[in-house]
């Protein structure tokens, strides 16, 4: 259960970047997270709903973006991108890749409200 | 209303406490290595047979990452070597900042070689980076041949891979060969070491890999 500490991790970012533009509320949040990190969305969604009481997000939407593995190979120099981990290259089937996404995880944008009169 | 592009990694704050505590331990000339595994996979034992062998030249502590109790722990203390417990209360992996803790708690300048047992649990301990030099993944028979497959991020994130409890492989349906072409199919150069806590020659394959990090690392000078 990571997911509580993503969710954790990303409402502090979130709040940090509303407070340095004085807003008053966090209205979304978007994420990218790449396949390797085996969160699960759907557990994502629970953790940040129960994580963001109290916080300036307490009414915020959470989407999350998951992304694929793209890797390329080191032997035939094919670029592939794959909806579920693999880690031999489809084209000519060589296991020294690298790595070029799937890995990601990261706060992506959020949208902010900020009261009138301030 | 506004949106900002931020971009930023989610584990921004882990990974700045591992940085500090990295060079922390640098500093003071201590190898960490994180030991990750499943939940009864054989992570404590493993720690039980390989701790007396690194003594005989290396000062060894142990950080013992749990969800609960100090069982772990106890069994690591009985050994004599200082040992400090982590509690994650419910949390499923450490976290560079509970390391941080522990290593406060701990004689620094009079260790060469600092174990960290992970809470057990394939997943999310991958995820987290502590300050380490090295990882080990631990599988053992009793988990089945099927883990490296289902877990890649752990396998593929070692330095290390330990297979446990081979003394069971007539027991199960386990194959060490089809265990290892997954894990050399994440990772062509990965060292496969496999073990069984009766037996000493294995163990000291893993206490020869330990004593040669920590030389390539510089501790115990």
């Amino acid at each position: 259960m990571h997911e509580l500490s993503i969710a954790m991790s990303m409402l502090e970012l979130a709040e940090g970047e509303a407070r340095r533009a004085g807003a008053h509320r966090i209205t979304r949040i978007h994420c990218r997270i790449g396949c390797l990190r085996q969160a699960d969305t759907t557990m994502l969604s629970e953790a940040f709903d129960l994580a963001k009481s109290g916080t300036l997000a307490a009414r915020a939407k959470l989407e999350v973006t998951t992304v694929g593995m793209r890797l390329e190979c080191s032997a035939c120099g094919t670029h592939t991108e794959l909806d579920a981990w693999q880690f031999e290259c489809p084209s000519c089937g060589a296991t020294e890749i690298h790595l070029e996404g799937g890995d990601e995880i990261e706060l992506t944008s959020i949208e902010l409200e900020i009261d009138d009169g301030d | 209303m506004a949106i900002e592009v931020l971009r930023r990694s989610l584990f921004e704050k882990n990974d700045r406490a591992a940085e500090e505590n990295r060079s922390l331990l640098s500093k003071h000339g201590v190898t960490v290595v994180n030991i990750m595994g499943g939940a009864g996979c054989g992570k404590t034992t493993l720690l039980e047979r390989v701790i007396p062998g690194l003594r005989r030249t290396l000062r060894v502590a142990v950080l013992e990452g749990d969800l609960a109790t100090t069982k772990d722990a106890a069994r690591i203390e009985a050994l004599g070597v200082p040992v400090i417990q982590l509690l994650t209360e419910g949390g499923c992996h450490l976290t560079a900042t509970l390391v941080q803790q522990g290593l406060q708690r701990l004689p620094l300048a009079e260790i060469d070689c600092l174990l960290i047992e992970n809470v057990g649990n394939p997943i999310c301990p991958v995820n987290f980076d502590l300050g380490e030099h090295a990882r080990i993944a631990v599988l053992s028979v009793t988990e089945g041949d099927d883990k490296p497959a289902k877990y890649p991020f752990l396998f593929r994130a070692a330095n290390l891979v330990v297979v446990t409890k081979v003394d069971l492989l007539g027991s199960t349906d386990f194959s060490l060969e089809r265990a290892s072409s997954d894990i050399l199919a994440l990772n062509r150069d990965q060292m496969i070491i496999s073990v069984s806590s009766g037996d000493e020659s294995s163990v000291q394959q893993v206490v020869d890999w330990l004593l040669e990090k920590c030389r390539a690392t510089g501790s115990g000078d």
